[in-house]
């Protein structure tokens, strides 16, 4: 199964959890399922090499597995459990070294906010295009023809995506101390893209949604 | 912190509406921004030598401030500022954007005639920084100013 999810095959995967499911064996597919995505997620935020590119390679694992959960799941409750479960496991995993003292780790954390401080100051134009939510649609979704590029929206729509990221993070401090940091440079430079955006950020970390 | 953003805001409209009533110079045009400490992160205090030019600009800004406030102290972080600068190249007149540093090893060179060089000493002496982290700053400083053309 790990060579089908490494090659994104969905409907082969759909046809296998298909036929699971007759026999009401669909949540076999679990544990291999959790243990693909936390060799998957630590791989990627373990990689020093390809560091400034985690926060994008973490959005785009987390929009494929939701496809796949979605779509060749059947949104299987004990399936989407797993997900979330694993998700959280690697993400705060410690390196193995004696320095890190089995505190959760935090380079994820600061990655994070970086990125946020990206959107903020850049708008639209800092989101990678594979992550544009108007790009070609996955595999598996419907074709929707009359979509209106928005700025606003679409940097809304990746804060959102990075909040739900944020959300399985343990080291929230490190998180908010980067943040408050950028959000001071940017208000005293005048770097913000849109001061709408910098407040619902704000309204969201808040109030947790 | 977009409280502190907006009050200064304000308290600059204010300022310069003052100025301008008694018939004072609005050059070289300032914009401060006042932060309350406690709901900013901490900067260091790094000492350096203003100009005097830019100097009693502040300096003005400062008792119109604490006239207004009287409880309050100003603690100025230089470190944060930047500034526009209008150079002029034999190509022609530049704005540069830089920072507050840069501007002050940039404006060393008013003192001097085109083309004479200025030792690293003196820039050391007259802007009282601790060289090593701003070498970089001079390094870009200087590029700036010999530019022959652009």
């Amino acid at each position: 199964m790990a060579d089908l999810l490494d090659e994104n095959a969905v409907d082969d995967l759909k046809s296998l959890y298909s036929l699971l499911s007759i026999k009401g064996l669909g949540a076999k597919l679990r544990p291999a399922f959790e243990k693909w995505i936390e060799d998957t997620g630590s791989g990627i935020v373990f990689d020093e090499k390809e560091e400034g590119a985690m926060v994008e390679k973490l959005l785009a694992l987390k929009k494929q597995l939701d496809l796949i959960w979605r779509v060749a799941f059947q949104r299987d409750d004990g399936i989407g459990h797993g997900l979330r479960e694993s998700f959280e496991t690697f993400i705060n995993k410690t390196k193995r070294t004696s320095a890190t003292w089995n505190t959760d780790n935090s380079k994820p954390g600061e990655m994070i906010a970086k990125y946020v401080d990206q959107l903020l100051r850049g708008g639209a134009k800092a989101i990678p295009a594979a992550l544009f939510s108007v790009a070609k649609q996955a595999q598996g979704e419907e074709e929707n023809e009359d979509i209106v590029y928005d700025e606003d929206s679409e940097v809304n729509n990746q804060l959102d995506q990075v909040l739900d990221l944020f959300r399985f993070v343990h080291g929230k401090a490190v998180f908010e101390a980067f943040y408050k940091k950028d959000l001071a440079r940017r208000l005293l430079m005048g770097r913000s893209a849109s001061a709408d955006a910098e407040r619902s950020m704000l309204t969201r970390l808040k109030t947790g949604t | 912190m977009f409280k502190d953003v907006e009050l200064s805001r304000e308290e600059m409209t204010s300022y310069k509406s003052v100025l301008a009533e008694r018939g004072e110079d609005l050059t070289p045009d300032i914009s401060v921004n006042i932060l309350s400490a406690s709901a900013w992160p901490s900067y260091p205090d790094i000492p350096v030598i203003i100009p005097q030019a830019v100097k009693s600009t502040l300096d003005r800004f400062e008792s119109h401030y604490k006239n207004k406030h009287s409880n309050r102290k100003l603690d100025w972080k230089h470190a944060l500022a930047h500034c526009q600068v209008i150079s002029n190249f034999p190509n022609g007149r530049k704005e540069l954007v830089v920072s507050s540093f840069q501007a002050i090893v940039l404006m060393l060179f008013n003192d001097f005639k085109i083309n004479e060089k200025v030792s690293y000493e003196y820039i050391k002496e007259a802007t009282g920084l601790r060289m090593q982290p701003y070498c970089p700053l001079i390094s870009i400083a200087n590029w700036f100013r010999q530019r022959p053309k652009n």
